[in-house]
């Protein structure tokens, strides 16, 4: 049997939806009995998250599934795939999964050796201590933890002052009042318990300004190397695992709303009025410095916005 | 001719330490500064985070040459001190040269990094951007400056009469766990 | 290569290249190596460096230099020797008085600094040879000294509880609030040792004779002020709101240089940089045994020896109460032949999830540990604070500091045996402050 090393930051055998889309995998292609064993090493337990991607092209690691912007210091253009309001509902990040612009990611991708296996796009949304994150002024004043740079430079733009510090400190943070509000995955909004702190959750509903990509990937290498039938059993695997997901990510939300409401947090939605105001203040931030500072920046842009 | 190489080598160690000082230094006062633009000024802070990590790692290998020229990383000593002085030292050589070993395989491993993250252009994913060849240079730095201290170290341990005293190791290796209570007690 | 036998082997290499005397960090460094090596051939090379560099280029991690530089601050004083002094005349009067100072001034100091060798030079330079002069016999005096100053890593802030919260992704606010009362009770039962000894002993040293006003004690209590402003700094940036516990250390160590040099009005250049120089040579010792554990803790996980050893562990049909048992002796040999950070930094990530699974406090737990650790601390071959004690008092021969701090340690076991029946004392405050743990 051939054994593959599979890596990833999450929690193992919890029931995380990421970490549960490695071991479907590698449960199918086991099942699939074509001489192919996956192993799966969860919780950074071998890989830090940040050096996966590199192990990924070099051949070292096999599989892995990480937020793909983890590399956008080694392929700037990634940056694309935590930009603020690229995405805005679940329905619309799976047609954006087959339009030009995923295209040009995923070209990007196996020009550096590595290839997607499954599709996944986390949604999330923000968590406040004072007013409910909604119009861009409505975080003025507000110290808020972003989950991605492209974040932090549209919320700043926006009158946030941003903090950076490890999502598992955001909890203290918010406790002691170093943090006003955070935005994060729907999954952490969850695990962290933020309810017990929040006053309002803003839910991703149909206009979300955050997603994130986070496929599942392979070394493109090791991938070449495996037979035929060991190849159609992992990208069967990963069909399913990508199904299980779509389904995941919908409960998953619904999870964090009834949490928050059950705790007696706010909940809201970004009206299409707030999205395209932020959207406006992405433009003129974010936007402009992915657009200026990367090559094809600008089309990549508007090949997203483009998608119906 | 081996006395000047030895004593050279000290001497960069020693410049080295002071950058790894001067970076621990400057990571505090930043981390100050970083409370106080947050919490006073509720101003956003965007490269205070990367910088302060960076300082602080990079310090920690530009500061090894020096450490270890003070004999301060910590060893298991019991078996050099139940052999007679003959033994000990080749003990000791052996001991230095797998050092070596492992520190001139970090080199190479450390320089192959640092020179993708050059060539490449590799930068840190934040707002901030740092170019990681930056941060990065401090390894094959350190570790080529460690190389060069082991060679010194045997050179010295080849040529010295066979006395050594396993009590001063002992205060050597107190050096480096707790060096600020003994520079009192030696003042 | 079975998992099983190329860990045995791994581990029996990292033995032969410690017994060589050459420094822990690179032998973890070497036999790791070494390891992959084998495994997978050179191609390795090109994330060795990325595992060492970004297995401590962490925002909690700076925290470390930040700890270990308030502790030599206070320690290149002669502030630990006015919190000496000030104790022992509110304490000398009972019995084995000055052992009660010794390990009272090391709870206290244990509050300015993450590190338990800084601890035990700090108060030890000072106890030491006063204890002698005042004819307390070496064992006493010495093995009190190397107990007390294990209390570092317990009574917050402490290295190890940063780097557990690291490699478990808990939180180091609530992992320091875990350890104030169990620290706080270490401490008692340290002195309860104490008192019990001198008085079975009838260590008296004419120390009644010695009597000092009301006056005379209350004029030394200024000179603690600065301690106490340090300490209450510290809490108030850490838990008032205004930094994460990473940051709170920065700016603890900045007051702390402000409070000593202002306080005893070290304007010169000399003495600066050589707290500063000193915390660089602690540190960069810590931190290079901690990028080096991660890459042995890769090459570990690399051969699937982790995994294989949790998921014996995890079958094991046993009492959680053996189970943990278990897991207590293999920390304690580990902290034998390894420094804390490196036993934490290899192993809380393999024992974590088997201990949570298992239905313990991960926060109870970290306690339980850092006890352990204290432990070794004080064991051969590799004592930290052994070799501090052997550097302060060179004329005491081993044998005494290890019988008179054997004791400590078996305060210590009955400490994590007090644990065990009344998990309340590591989780009651955290819970109180912060809310049931997350
Ligand atoms: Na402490
Ligand atoms: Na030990």
């Amino acid at each position: 049997d051939t054994v593959l090393k599979a890596s990833h930051q999450f929690p193992g055998g919890k029931g995380d939806v990421r970490d549960e889309m490695v071991q479907i995998i590698a449960r199918e292609v086991e099942a699939a009995n074509v001489g192919l064993k996956i192993q799966v090493f969860p919780g950074s337990s071998l890989y830090k998250p940040n050096d996966q991607w590199n192990a990924l092209a070099r051949g070292l690691l096999d599989m892995s599934s990480f937020p793909l912007d983890y590399a956008s210091g080694k392929v700037p253009q990634f940056s694309a795939t935590l930009m603020p309001g690229l995405v805005g509902n679940l329905d619309r990040a799976k047609r954006l999964n087959d339009s030009p612009f995923m295209a040009d990611i995923k070209k990007l991708i196996s020009d550096a050796g590595v290839v997607v296996i499954a599709d996944a796009w986390l949604s999330g949304g923000f968590v406040s201590k004072k007013d409910c994150i909604t119009s861009p002024e409505s975080i003025k004043g507000q110290v808020v933890r972003a989950a991605g740079p492209a974040f932090e430079q549209m919320l700043a733009a926006a009158g946030a002052s941003i903090s950076s510090m490890p999502s598992s400190e955001i909890y203290t943070g918010m406790q002691t009042g170093v943090l006003d509000a955070a935005n994060t995955s729907s999954a952490s909004l969850v695990s962290y318990r933020l309810f017990e702190q929040g006053k309002c959750l803003t839910a991703p509903g149909e206009n979300a300004l955050w997603f994130m990509y986070e496929p599942v990937l392979m070394s493109k290498r090791v991938f070449e190397g495996l037979t035929e039938p060991q190849r159609a059993a992992i990208l069967a695997a990963g069909k399913k695992s990508e199904a299980f997901f779509d389904a995941e990510i919908r409960k998953g939300d619904q999870k964090m709303i009834d949490a928050y409401k059950k705790a007696n947090v706010q909940v809201v939605e970004m009206s299409k009025g707030d999205y395209d105001a932020w959207l406006a203040v992405a433009k003129s931030s974010a936007y402009d410095k992915f657009a200026n500072d990367v090559p094809g920046g600008g089309e990549l842009i508007e090949k997203a916005l483009a998608v119906k | 001719m081996i006395s000047a190489f030895v004593s050279a080598v000290g001497a960069l160690s020693r410049l080295l330490a002071i950058v790894a000082t001067l970076l621990l230094i400057a990571a505090m006062l930043v981390v100050c500064e970083m409370i106080l633009v947050r919490y006073v000024f509720r101003a956003a802070t965007i490269w205070q985070t990367d910088f302060v990590i960076f300082a602080a790692t990079a310090s920690v290998f530009l500061g090894a040459p020096y450490v270890l020229l003070k004999n301060g990383h910590v060893g298991v000593d019991v078996v050099e001190l139940l052999l007679k002085p003959r033994p000990r030292r080749v003990l000791r050589i052996i001991g230095a040269l797998c050092g070596l070993a492992f520190c001139a395989a970090m080199l190479a491993a450390s320089y192959i990094n640092f020179e993708e993250a050059w060539s490449a252009g590799w930068k840190h994913s934040s707002v901030w951007a740092p170019r990681l060849w930056i941060p990065l240079s401090a390894l094959p730095v350190g570790f080529g400056m460690l190389c060069l201290q082991y060679v010194a170290q045997i050179l010295v341990m080849l040529r010295e009469p066979l006395q050594a005293d396993p009590a001063a190791e002992h205060i050597a290796m107190a050096h480096a766990v707790a060096p600020h209570a003994l520079e009192e007690t030696a003042r | 290569m079975s998992p099983v036998s190329s860990g045995l082997l791994l581990v029996g290499g990292l033995f032969a290249l410690l017994a060589t005397g050459m420094p822990i960090a690179f032998a973890l460094g070497l036999a790791a190596v070494g390891a992959l090596v084998l495994q997978g051939g050179f191609p390795i090379f090109y994330v060795l460096s990325e595992t060492m560099f970004a297995g401590i280029a962490n925002l909690a991690y700076v925290s470390i230099p930040m700890f270990v530089l308030m502790g030599a601050a206070v320690a290149s004083s002669p502030a630990g020797g006015d919190l000496y002094a000030s104790l022992d005349r509110w304490l000398n009067r009972v019995p084995g008085g000055l052992v009660l100072s010794n390990i009272g001034a090391c709870a206290i100091f244990s509050g300015m600094t993450g590190s338990s060798p800084a601890t035990c030079a700090a108060i030890g330079k000072m106890g030491i040879p006063e204890m002698m002069n005042r004819g307390y016999p070496a064992s006493v005096a010495t093995g009190s000294i190397a107990a007390g100053g294990t209390l570092g890593i317990l009574i917050p802030p402490s290295v190890t509880l940063i780097v557990y919260g690291i490699s478990t992704e808990t939180s180091i606010g609530r992992l320091f609030m875990a350890g104030v009362l169990p620290g706080i009770m270490l401490t008692a039962m340290f002195m309860v040792w104490a008192v019990f000894d001198a008085k079975r002993k009838g260590f008296e040293f004419g120390a009644r004779a010695m009597r000092y006003t009301l006056a005379q004690k209350l004029e030394t209590l200024p000179r603690i002020g600065p301690f106490l402003l340090i300490i209450a700094g510290t809490l108030y940036v850490l838990y008032g709101g205004i930094a994460t516990p990473s940051e709170a250390a920065g700016a603890g160590a900045l007051l702390t240089l402000l409070v000593v040099v202002i306080a005893y009005r070290l304007f010169r250049f000399r003495p600066i940089a050589g707290i500063f120089g000193s915390a660089m040579r602690e540190s960069v010792m810590i931190m290079m045994i901690m990028a080096a554990a991660e890459l042995f803790s890769f090459a570990l996980s690399s051969l699937f020896v982790t995994q294989t050893v949790a998921s014996a562990i995890a079958s094991l049909e046993v009492n959680r109460w053996v189970l943990m048992a278990v897991i207590n002796l293999f920390l304690l040999v580990a902290g034998m032949f390894l420094p804390p950070v490196a036993v934490i930094v290899m192993s809380a990530p393999l024992l974590f999830p088997i201990v949570t699974q298992a239905g313990f406090d991960p926060y109870w737990f970290a306690i339980v540990l850092t006890i352990n650790m204290e432990v070794g601390l004080i064991t051969p071959p590799v004592g930290l604070n052994l070799f501090v004690i052997n550097a302060i008092a060179p004329q005491v021969p081993t044998r005494d500091i290890l019988w008179g701090s054997l004791p400590y340690v078996l305060v210590m076991f009955l400490a994590i045996l007090i644990l065990c029946i009344f998990p309340e004392i590591a989780t009651w405050l955290p819970n109180q402050m912060m809310g049931a743990a997350t």
